[in-house]
């Protein structure tokens, strides 16, 4: 396969489930197709007992699937110690939300930074020296080097977990939620320099978070993803204008406006119920306890992934009929109006 | 279905304690075979002659295969007969009701004060959190855990005993006939063993309360409009059962454990100095059956409490 | 109309090892019955405190109140404790950000709710159980019978959410204190309970300060909004107005750096600088260091002004053009 032109990462069929005592299984994922093309963002988007964490773990390699296959640049990743797998893992990083516990407390910043060059095998000087010129990178002055963590604000740990990851060179980075416990101005300088990053380095991000409108902001693709399976995936603007699925339509209508009341949509969508627990999914389609558009078919079949347009798939019995909103609401909303 | 549970889990603890009990004498009985002496000697009496020796021997069992010896004792155990002492030939039953209860009077009476004394104290250490209080509650359990208790018993006979005639020095009273006298014959026994006691007490009750005051739910009641005394009293107190509960079990085991040592020093005749006479004469049914007796306390005790956690902490049963 | 909650000029500070720190200065806004007010602004900026320092419930022997809390005219600043504690609950509310750890794990939810009604209204057990169930239906918990019995580690994020608004609610209070109470919870959770709490409050007239740093959440629910910075309010005006046109930079600039669709993959606008330390307080205007109008006049101290029924702590306010979020 040509290298040039195989997606980052690629995915199919992949489930990831964990054994619990008692016989059950939590199914976090059960089934999902996923390719990325190498320098795009990838946003998935979910609640809690979607599965997303679960995915992006598995996604770099640090969780098994159970079942399915995992290729990158179109080769399943070497299984044998030296061949190639160092450099392999190396490829695809991963950083987390909580940026308060993911630094050991007792390290500087300089040393937990050049931690992950110096586990791959490179001596100290070059490790830290890599470290310093990265943190300089995301924005950190040289001095926060001998610092520790507890003396860092939210946003500079941030920092200081993507410099980490990118010390490495990686390929892929798969971000868990890093800006959900940010401010909002914090947030958007993050924002603005993962894409910097991504520009320069030629990174290619998955994206995982809760939030719509970063998650919409950012990502050339959005997968929606729900009890362990990706409902809708499309490309983001789109998506975010015209969802083809109710859960889709939902999360995006229980998003708070920050407009004022004559330019919000009217009506919100207040799904019904809590979300079911991933030990136990409904039958059929497992959004269908929580649907207002729910038929009888729903509980017997679940609906497969298809492709309403292209590269815009969605997972529903009735996404041709369904009269679906999206976002068109806000400044565009009043452009359009002509006022 | 939740009872259905909660009783399953019971019944399988009540059927853990048959191999513990089996654990706990055959290694009792082992070491006893360990150690140098023989009974046979001791009951041929005044210049043995050899011929005697090997007739008691065949007489009592002591030639047979060990662990033959400890399946006929354990045998006839499990039909309740503990057999006979082989110095005194009393009924080791008898040896052991008539004992027991010299032994249980000074713990439990140990316990009760280690849990009155010791849980005001935590109480007033934890509201009081780094006062002068506070640190000399802390003091005093460091201080309670590292002290002997059977140094504190003799501290407490020379003082209180000998020197002041406030308590007496030696014995135990019969509940029975006379409990007041008995209770009183008690006191310094049970104060030797509930240094320690108390000290454990008041610095678990004191930690468990100072982490239950600082959480959020504490924030909670007072915006609800509480008084203090209520989130303390009713609040932190449920809170902290599971604690209390805890250490309640951990220190009616030490102190069964140092009553052996206390029951010297005030001449009480108890479990304690029962089974240090017997194992010194290698008597083996008494130290058999004081063994077993000690074992099934423990583990009934600690069976309770496991129900009582239940009962006190509703996220407890629903594992 | 006389506001049910005035305050006037409170300023909280906190006895720290390395001296007194004043955490908020010169807060002051009133509340009208039923009006529902949302406190938006950054980590720090002291608006949890604010809230925690209406009902007395920071810790009290390291916090010191100036300044009045007037509530139906009477100052709960001076208040002796025991009267405090029946405001508590009874008059004045409050909800939190993460209901696990803000219920008893050994209490029933139903005891939970039951103990606010016995405490302010002397019910027996019969009678506060009824009003919990009722309250537990009203808040819109399925099976309230049942889940009256149940412990919080037995209901979910959503539904223990609902409790608390039925401990806070149990008495009617005057004014509930909502603190990030939907931070925590799924986003479609969050719709529910915004719902929840807008019908409540609307249906018993009781006013809302919502504190948040979603300003999203803000303009769907509240009347009127305060900004806070470092301690102080910059900004107080009514939602639809600021949305579109606040008066102070930092209002602004908050509303800026919210991502938004129609900027789809443009880089945000952020805040320069950094929110300084309490303990390095800059003189003058606190938001001058990071402010792209600041002039050298910014030096001094800025009170806050009042115009046609808005406030803004900015001497150039009248002559500022800033944008909102529907830039």
């Amino acid at each position: 396969m040509n290298v040039a032109t195989a997606p980052v990462v690629s995915a199919r069929n992949l489930e990831v489930h964990f054994p619990l005592r008692g016989g059950e299984t939590v199914k976090a994922v059960d089934g999902v197709d996923l390719s990325v093309a190498a320098g795009q963002t990838f946003g998935i988007i979910g609640e809690s007992g979607s599965g997303k964490s679960t995915l992006g773990r598995a996604l770099v390699g640090m969780l098994k699937p159970t079942r399915g296959s995992l290729e990158y640049d179109g080769a399943a990743p070497p299984r044998r110690r030296g061949g190639g797998q160092g450099r392999a893992r190396r490829d695809r990083q991963i950083i987390f939300q909580d940026p308060h516990s993911a630094m050991n407390p007792r390290m500087t910043i300089l040393q937990s930074a050049s931690e992950p060059l110096i586990i791959a095998g490179k001596s100290r000087r070059v490790a830290e020296a890599r470290a310093v010129a990265m943190m300089e990178r995301v924005g950190l002055e040289p001095g926060f080097a001998d610092r520790y963590p507890h003396e860092l604000s939210g946003g500079q740990k941030a920092r200081v977990n993507i410099a980490r990851a990118l010390t490495l060179e990686p390929r892929l980075l798969v971000c868990d939620e890093i800006v959900a416990a940010l401010d909002v101005s914090i947030q958007a300088d993050m924002l603005n320099l993962l894409a910097d990053l991504q520009n320069d380095m030629g990174l290619t991000y998955v994206f995982i978070t809760h939030d719509l409108g970063v998650v919409s902001h950012i990502s050339d693709w959005i997968a929606v993803m729900y009890l362990g399976v990706f409902v809708e995936v499309g490309p983001a603007l789109e998506l975010s204008w015209a969802p083809r699925h109710p859960y889709t339509e939902a999360l995006l209508s229980a998003e708070p406006e920050p407009y004022p009341a004559a330019m919000r949509s009217q009506s919100r969508i207040i799904l019904k119920g809590e979300i079911p627990s991933p030990v136990s999914p409904p039958s059929g389609c497992r959004f269908r306890t929580r649907c207002r558009f729910a038929k009888d078919i729903c509980a017997t079949e679940r609906p497969p992934l298809r492709e309403l347009s292209p590269g815009h798939l969605t997972a529903c019995h009735f996404a041709e009929e369904l009269p679906l909103s999206g976002q068109k609401r806000g400044p565009m909303a009043a452009a359009e109006a002509g006022t | 279905m939740k009872i259905g549970r909660r009783s399953r889990v019971v019944l399988g603890r009540i059927a853990q304690t048959g191999p513990v009990i089996i654990f706990a004498t055959l290694i009792v009985f082992g070491l006893m075979h360990i150690v140098p002496g023989d009974p046979a000697v001791v009951l041929a009496g005044e210049e043995p002659t050899q011929e005697r020796i090997d007739e008691i021997r065949v007489q009592y069992g002591f030639d047979r295969p060990f662990l033959v010896q400890y399946g006929a004792w354990l045998a006839k155990a499990l039909q309740g007969d503990l057999s006979r002492s082989l110095l005194s030939a009393e009924e080791v039953t008898t040896l052991i009701a008539q004992n027991f209860p010299n032994t249980l009077l000074p713990v439990i009476y140990a316990l009760l004060l280690s849990i009155a004394i010791g849980v005001p104290l935590g109480i007033a250490a934890a509201t009081r959190s780094g006062s002068r209080l506070d640190a000399f509650v802390s003091a005093l359990s460091s201080v309670g855990i590292a002290m002997p208790s059977f140094w504190l018993g003799m501290i407490l006979v020379t003082w209180f005993a000998l020197t002041w005639n406030w308590f007496p020095a030696t014995g135990a009273g019969s509940l029975m006939d006379d409990p007041r006298d008995a209770i009183w014959r008690a006191t310094l026994p049970a104060l030797a063993l509930a240094g320690a006691g108390i000290a454990e007490v008041a610095r678990q009750v004191r930690s468990a309360l100072v982490e239950i005051l600082g959480s959020q739910f504490i924030r909670t009641l007072r915006a609800k409009g509480l008084s203090d005394s209520a989130i303390l009293w009713k609040h932190g107190l449920k809170n902290i059962g599971v604690t209390l509960l805890t250490v309640t079990g951990i220190v009616f085991n030490r102190l069964l454990g140092a009553t052996v040592i206390v029951e010297a020093i005030f001449a009480i005749p108890g479990m304690g100095s029962l089974i240090v006479r017997a194992a010194i004469n290698k008597d083996f049914p008494v130290v058999q059956g004081v063994v077993l007796s000690m074992v099934i306390v423990v583990v009934l005790t600690n069976l309770v409490i496991d129900i009582l956690y239940g009962l006190i902490d509703p996220r407890v049963s629903d594992q | 109309m006389q506001p049910v909650l005035s305050v006037r000029n409170m300023g909280v500070s906190l006895r720290t090892r390395q001296g007194v720190m004043q955490i908020t200065d010169d807060v002051s806004f009133d509340l009208a019955p039923g009006e529902r007010l949302g406190v938006v602004g950054e980590s720090g900026c002291g608006k949890s405190v604010t809230g925690l320092a209406l009902l007395r419930l920071m810790p009290r022997h390291i916090t010191s109140v100036t300044g009045q809390v007037l509530l139906d005219g009477e100052d709960l600043v001076k208040m002796p404790e025991r009267h405090m504690r029946r405001v508590r609950g009874r008059r004045m509310a409050m909800i939190f950000q993460e209901p696990m750890s803000a219920l008893d794990p050994v209490f029933t939810v139903g005891q939970q709710i039951g103990e606010a009604i016995r405490t302010h209204f002397g019910a027996g057990k019969a009678e506060a159980r009824e009003r919990a169930v009722d309250l537990l239906d009203r808040v819109g918990i399925p099976d309230p019978e049942r889940r009256h019995d149940e412990y919080p580690h037995q209901l979910s994020g959503g539904m223990r959410q609902r409790a608390m608004i039925a401990i806070a609610l149990a008495c009617q209070p005057d004014v509930l204190i909502a603190d990030e109470p939907t931070t925590a919870l799924d986003v479609t959770i969050q719709a529910q309970i915004i719902d929840l709490l807008l019908r409540l409050s609307e249906e018993a007239g009781t006013a809302l300060i919502f504190i948040t740093h979603d300003i999203g959440v803000v303009a769907e629910t509240c009347h009127r909004v305060l900004t806070m910075y470092l301690g102080q309010v910059v900004e107080d005006a009514p939602t639809d107005r600021v949305l579109v046109r606040p008066r102070h930079p930092y209002t602004s600039g908050l509303m800026r750096s919210l991502p938004k669709l129609s900027g789809w993959k443009e880089p945000l606008q952020s805040i320069p600088g950094r929110v300084p330390s309490l303990t390095a307080i800059p003189p003058g205007c606190r938001f001058a260091p990071r402010c792209a109008y600041a002039e050298a006049a910014c030096i001094q101290p800025q009170a806050i002004l009042a115009r046609n029924g808005r406030r803004v702590r900015c001497r150039r306010e009248a002559e500022l053009h800033l944008k909102g979020t529907l830039s």
